[in-house]
């Protein structure tokens, strides 16, 4: 398999939220953060903790929740210029969101929401993919989500729905283990068969998380220790290309400082088990 | 070039979301366990975020305002303010005859940060105790809160 040299990302990441930001500024081996942009959308200057960050070398990735590139609506030139202008701020390396409509006929539903994986949908979706580009003028990397629901008339399988959506944008793949994870669980699919489908050769960087079963249903709740499924994808893709980045997220269940930095150490350790 | 595809896929996106926030009927082709657990979720996310949006709620209205957010969310759709703006809708809405004062004060001050620019005066007025909460707000910062009588 062909390998990108020219990935927009390297390393070790964490998702960066307020309560963890004491902890992430003591953190050694530390590439990137990945910050949600719509918490910054009105600064006007770096707050102190990413100047910081920054002036260690440690790149900070603006991480969209709310475009919805693949609603059916023409992508937010307003919001698109915000996020543009955030990673300009940031002299980010590229840009995330996800592939996902969040509203429809102006009413917001506050979640990330799934599409039918179709020609159709396909086709809206590239079309806004690349207005989106056009705006951000930079590297724009794209997630698989997870979702209970599967809308009906889907007739790609999620890996090859990807592809082409590279092939035909030149985006990159955000892929978020956790999101694979917890969609297996539920649909019951093999992972690696599913993982080998996405273009594995545009992953600008992996997501990975923990969650927990509540009631008999899996949850990808970010709020335990990355889970041995998870963990077991990660080496895989690693050994894949020992190059492909990763990024930790973590939404409550606060660890404390050492938790976090074993969370860390325990993932590079599994990334770098491939390279002994 | 994708218009006529765009038109379909918004009435399919309609359909989904007034099923899982607005009580619509489960569209065609999709399963109703994984569709109202999907709803429940839905709910469970926005009140956990209004919680985090609005610390003092379970202080000033005491642990009963998560019961009545669930309710709350059957028939209202997130706006579009986030939480932020969830929270104070639901404030508005649930309107309840035994807001504290610390209840109205807390939504003259959004109500303050989220005025037009210049000068702004808002008040509220607690139901049952005859006080009046009055804010003074310019360019959307907050330069005075008071209540009458002291």
């Amino acid at each position: 398999m062909a390998v990108a040299t020219n990935l927009p990302l390297s390393g070790s990441g964490i998702g960066w939220r307020p309560e963890l930001s004491a902890s992430i500024a003591c953190l050694s081996s530390l590439s990137f953060i990945e910050i949600i942009a719509e918490s910054f959308w009105h600064c006007q200057q770096l707050p102190d903790p990413f100047k910081c960050l920054l002036n260690r070398g440690i790149e900070i990735v603006p991480h969209g929740i709310s475009l919805g590139l693949a609603g059916a609506d023409y992508p937010d030139l307003d919001h698109l210029k915000r996020l543009a202008s955030l990673a300009r701020l940031l002299e980010a390396p590229c840009v995330s969101e996800h592939v996902a409509f969040v509203r429809a006929n102006g009413i917001e539903s506050g979640h990330l929401l799934p599409v039918p994986r179709n020609k159709g949908t396909l086709a809206v979706l590239i079309e806004n993919t690349k207005i989106a580009m056009d705006v951000l003028q930079r590297p724009l990397a794209l997630e698989n989500i997870a979702s209970r629901i599967e809308p009906p008339g889907s007739t790609m399988p999620e890996g090859d729905f990807f592809q082409e959506l590279v092939d035909r944008t030149g985006c990159w793949v955000l892929l978020d283990l956790e999101n694979l994870h917890a969609q297996g669980r539920t649909r019951q699919f093999n992972l690696n068969e599913q993982i080998s489908k996405f273009p594995l050769q545009r992953i600008a960087y992996l997501h990975v998380a923990g969650g927990g079963e509540h009631h008999g249903e899996y949850h990808d709740t970010h709020d335990q220790p990355v889970g041995e499924a998870t963990l077991a994808m990660l080496k895989a893709l690693q050994k894949i290309n020992p190059s492909i980045a990763f990024c930790l997220e973590r939404d409550s269940n606060w660890p404390c400082f050492q938790e976090l930095a074993a969370e860390m150490d325990r993932l590079r350790y599994y990334a770098m088990a491939n390279l002994v | 070039m994708t218009d006529s595809l765009r038109i379909r896929l918004a009435q399919e996106q309609q359909a989904l979301l007034n099923a899982l926030i607005a009580e619509g009927a489960c569209p065609p082709g999709y399963e109703s366990d994984a569709m109202a657990l999907t709803r429940q979720s839905l709910i469970s996310k926005r009140l956990r975020e209004v919680g985090i949006a609005w610390p003092m709620f379970d202080s000033i209205l005491t642990t009963e305002w998560r019961k009545q957010f669930q309710s709350f969310a059957q028939t209202n759709p997130p706006p579009k303010g986030g939480p932020i703006e969830d929270g104070y809708c639901f404030l508005a809405n649930w309107n309840h005859r035994s807001f504290t004062l610390a209840a109205q004060k807390a939504m003259l001050n959004h109500e303050l940060k989220r005025s037009s620019e210049g000068w702004i005066l808002v008040f509220r007025r607690t139901p049952g105790l005859w006080r009046l909460v009055i804010g003074l707000a310019y360019n959307k910062r907050i330069v005075l809160v008071f209540t009458l009588p002291w």
